[in-house]
């Protein structure tokens, strides 16, 4: 425990005219829950401030009124500056500047001025924020692997880490963010693992952010990217420690944010996005074949109605007969053309999956569920859309739910529009060219100066065995990295 | 595979993709016509070695100049003005072959998919994704490339897969025929579906590949790959199409492609799979073409990167690519193509390398 002595003079508060106490009071301008008390012992007189709602009071009235009050009687002498290694506790400040006593007051500080030839200001912290128990993360289950999620807590969180990742090389690097209210940010990397490069530049992106209030990751997200006109997420969002513990160990950096569940990992492959922890704790060859899967459906996810449209508003031809002539009886009657149709089922299955979130959870399932079999049965039989168009699009909704990063899937939603805008107009061909512009703008994405299609594109040989499929990995030997 | 192989992996993706492109569907009908024998997949082995040997002269331009482009080469040997020359030569021909091959890409979409669109706006929209990957750089073009360089592996091989069952062996007798004449000449004509190699001489700016023995594995392997995609499909035309119809058929290998029927799948024909994967490989090979010309006049005129430059060399290949009226015309400007591409394969790498070896035994 080191205590440093610095003492605020006298002259320096006099300039003011007001004490210290009154200038924290005018400060907050004297919020209700800003506590004070003022007693005092023999030749100096103390002032107690802290903000009673994010503090433990028993905390403050066992180890700090209590032992003053017990000094108070014994005959020794006080000064200001004899005060520490007096108090049960295990840390405690000398504040030797005016500034930081209010950011320690909303830290969850107390403060104590105490006040006789000098004035000397202590902080000792008793925080005790409002909390919450940690649970499963709803956006990622899991199916064997651990159940624990991110709080709002930056100390939880930053425990749960530790807890999952026993080393020493884990390195937790502590930021202020933000112009007006700072906000913690916690850079996590492990020392030897990630490279100097891109810690220093976690680090300059960190420190550049000029926002007012960061009140989320997603906030911190957005400010730290470079990518400003892509729909696809630059950093990893979970809220699973174990897929930050594994990204630590393979070398690359978290973020974390004070107030938010969420932690960004850096850089961000499309491929780290398409993973999921539970690929890792299965066997190879049913993790394979569930990689394979969620590859397929993801493609599918953005590709699907776009092909549809443009075989049966282009290319009638290409079907087989018989698909054709089914095909065609059941868009008799349909009155609009099958762009249009696909765009209003389209439209419609996102309005009821925006729904469905944010409605009250028993009630959102329900309306998404029979919002989709009441909407698409009607428009069915009110011959509005034809039932392949339903079947395709729901298809392709339930396909989407198969991606494993919701960022992702947002992207993947919004490129199906432009897919299909395009596949309305050239058909085949026009897909065509809006995938060879899709994967341009992935091929020349970066993130942290890595490309974002890294195994694939530039091709890693090494890295392709960690992606469409996973093999088996040597555990045990010294190249084989659990989680290459 | 070692780390030389593997940094020489990205070049030999983009001359695999810049040589497959138009020739896998035209070059069977031209080669028929000329040689009028089943066994003319040996041309197409003679015209890989003419290509080789080409890229072998290519090879001791760069040697003599390492790490620099043929951009860099042309004014450091001939001097400035002559050296713009050649650069504008090699610029025009980049051009003119993107050009067509944009004309008889628009040809073969309007045929087959879109018989309504008009080629304006076909080969319009093919410029604009190509504008844009250009100007993303060089890293990123072969990133592009290797993203799509299994796809096109894989239709090449499904198709091949597909199509074995229709092969008639009589279409493919007499296996050996005597007349070696026509072969030899039928050389000249299939060594024009090779044309593709001579871009490594935009990527030599590049350590990886300055000595001789990675610039022959990148040659060898990249050559020997397409040559065996194109002797496979040679086989396959002959096979299905029989060798009279072949030199009948404007797009031979699509008609191949069109004859395989499987029932009961969701796709009855197979051709739209096939121009999937063409239309793949025609972008690559324009998108290559496209930097090539893009670097040229940028070095030539000694400005950086350049949006303007770029739309400039879109707006042309566009103008260029409508300009013939028929599809007749459009084979007929490829002969003058071809003569271009003499120049700019063959002349230009033979007077640099004369006079480098001239200055070189003067000092």
């Amino acid at each position: 425990m080191k205590i440093r002595r610095h003492s605020i003079k006298q002259q320096d508060s006099s300039k003011e005219s007001k004490s210290i106490k009154e200038r924290i009071m005018d400060d907050f301008h004297h919020s209700s829950d800003l506590h004070c008390k003022s007693f005092e012992v023999p030749d100096i007189e103390i002032t107690i401030l802290f903000i009673a709602d994010i503090t433990n009071r028993k905390t403050i009235q066992k180890l700090i009124i209590a032992p003053l009050l017990f000094l108070a009687q014994e005959n020794e002498p006080i000064t200001p500056f004899s005060l520490t290694g007096k108090l049960p506790v295990e840390s405690m400040e000398v504040v030797k500047n005016y500034d930081k006593i209010n950011t320690y007051l909303m830290d969850g500080f107390t403060i104590i001025i105490a006040k006789g030839e000098t004035e000397v200001v202590y902080a000792i912290e008793t925080c005790n924020f409002v909390k919450r128990k940690t649970n499963e993360p709803v956006n990622e289950p899991t199916i064997s692997g651990p159940r624990d999620g991110f709080v709002e807590s930056i100390q939880d969180n930053k425990s749960l880490i530790r807890m999952h990742l026993h080393s020493n090389d884990l390195v937790f690097e502590r930021f202020a963010v933000g112009t007006e209210v700072k906000t913690y940010v916690e850079l996590a990397y492990v020392k030897g693992k990630a490279s100097e490069e891109l810690i220093t530049e976690a680090r300059e992106r960190i420190q550049s952010v000029k926002a007012e209030y960061l009140g989320d990751a997603g906030l911190l997200e957005q400010a730290i990217g470079k990518n400003k006109f892509s729909a696809f997420p630059e950093l990893t969002n979970t809220q699973f420690p174990l897929k930050v513990t594994n990204a630590l160990m393979e070398g690359k950096i978290t973020i974390l944010t004070d107030g938010s569940p969420t932690a960004l990992i850096a850089p961000t492959t499309l491929n780290m996005l398409l993973q999921t922890p539970d690929d890792y704790y299965f066997k190879w060859i049913p993790a394979s074949l569930t990689r394979i899967l969620t590859y397929f459906a993801a493609i599918i996810s953005f590709v699907l109605p776009a092909v549809y449209i443009s075989l049966i508003s282009f290319h009638h031809g290409l079907i087989p007969t018989d698909l054709a002539i089914s095909l065609s009886k059941t868009r008799e009657g349909v009155p609009f053309p099958s762009v249009i149709e696909a765009f209003l089922m389209e439209l419609t299955i996102e309005i009821l999956r925006e729904a469905g979130i944010r409605l009250p959870k028993p009630i959102g399932s329900t309306v998404s569920i029979v919002g989709a079999i009441v909407i698409g049965e009607t428009a069915v039989s009110a011959g509005i859309v034809s039932p392949m168009m339903v079947m395709v699009i729901s298809f392709t909704a339930i396909c989407s739910f198969t991606v494993p990063n919701y960022q992702l899937s947002l992207a993947l939603r919004s490129i199906r529009f432009f897919l299909l805008f395009f596949a309305a107009i050239l058909g085949i061909y026009g897909i065509l060219i809006a995938l060879f512009i899709l994967s341009t703008h992935l091929v020349s994405l970066r993130s942290f100066n890595v490309p974002y299609m890294e195994p694939f594109a530039p091709i890693r040989f090494r890295q392709l065995k960690d992606s469409v499929i996973r093999l088996f990995f040597r555990l045990g030997k010294k190249d084989g990295k659990l989680h290459e | 595979m070692n780390d030389k192989q593997l940094s020489n992996f990205p070049i030999i993706v983009f001359i695999i993709s810049t040589i497959i492109g138009v020739g896998i569907v035209t070059l069977p009908r031209e080669a028929a016509n000329v040689i009028d024998q089943p066994n003319m997949w040996v041309s197409v082995v003679l015209g890989a070695a003419i290509a080789f040997l080409n890229g072998l002269l290519i090879f001791s331009v760069i040697k003599r100049n390492p790490e620099q482009t043929i951009y860099d080469i042309g004014p450091n040997v001939v001097g400035r003005l002559l050296g713009s020359v050649f650069n504008i030569i090699f610029v025009l021909y980049a051009i003119c072959i993107s050009a067509f091959i944009m004309r008889m890409m628009a040809e073969i979409v309007n045929y087959y998919l879109l018989d309504l669109t008009p080629r304006l706006v076909v080969i319009s929209v093919l410029i604009v994704a190509c504008v844009y990957l250009v100007s993303t750089g060089i890293t990123n073009i072969m990133a592009f490339l290797q993203l799509y360089f299994p796809i096109i592996l894989l239709m090449f091989l499904l198709l091949t897969i597909l199509s074995v069952r229709n092969i008639e062996v009589t279409n493919l007798r007499p296996v050996f025929v005597n007349d070696i004449v026509p072969l030899i000449i039928g050389a000249k004509t299939t060594f024009f579906s090779f044309v593709g190699y001579e871009l490594i001489m935009v990527l030599s700016n590049r350590k990886s590949i300055s000595g001789w023995k990675s610039m022959s594995t990148i040659m060898l392997i990249s050559l020997g790959t397409v040559c065996t995609i194109y002797v496979l499909f040679f086989i396959l035309n002959i096979g299905i199409l029989s060798l009279e119809e072949l030199k009948v058929t404007t797009f031979p290998t699509i008609e191949m492609a069109k004859s395989i029927e499987f029932q009961g799948f969701f796709f009855e024909r197979f051709e739209l799979l096939f121009l999937f994967g063409w239309i793949i490989t025609i972008f690559t090979t324009v998108v290559a073409y496209y930097y090539a010309a893009l670097l040229g006049l940028c070095k030539t005129l000694r400005c950086n990167k350049n949006i303007y430059l770029n739309i400039l060399i879109g707006s042309i290949i566009i103008v260029l690519s409508i300009f013939p009226d028929g599809i007749t015309e459009l084979f007929s400007y490829g002969t003058y193509i071809n003569y271009l591409s003499y120049a700019s394969l063959i002349g230009i790498p033979f007077i640099l390398l004369l006079i480098s070896s001239i200055r070189r035994s003067l000092r």
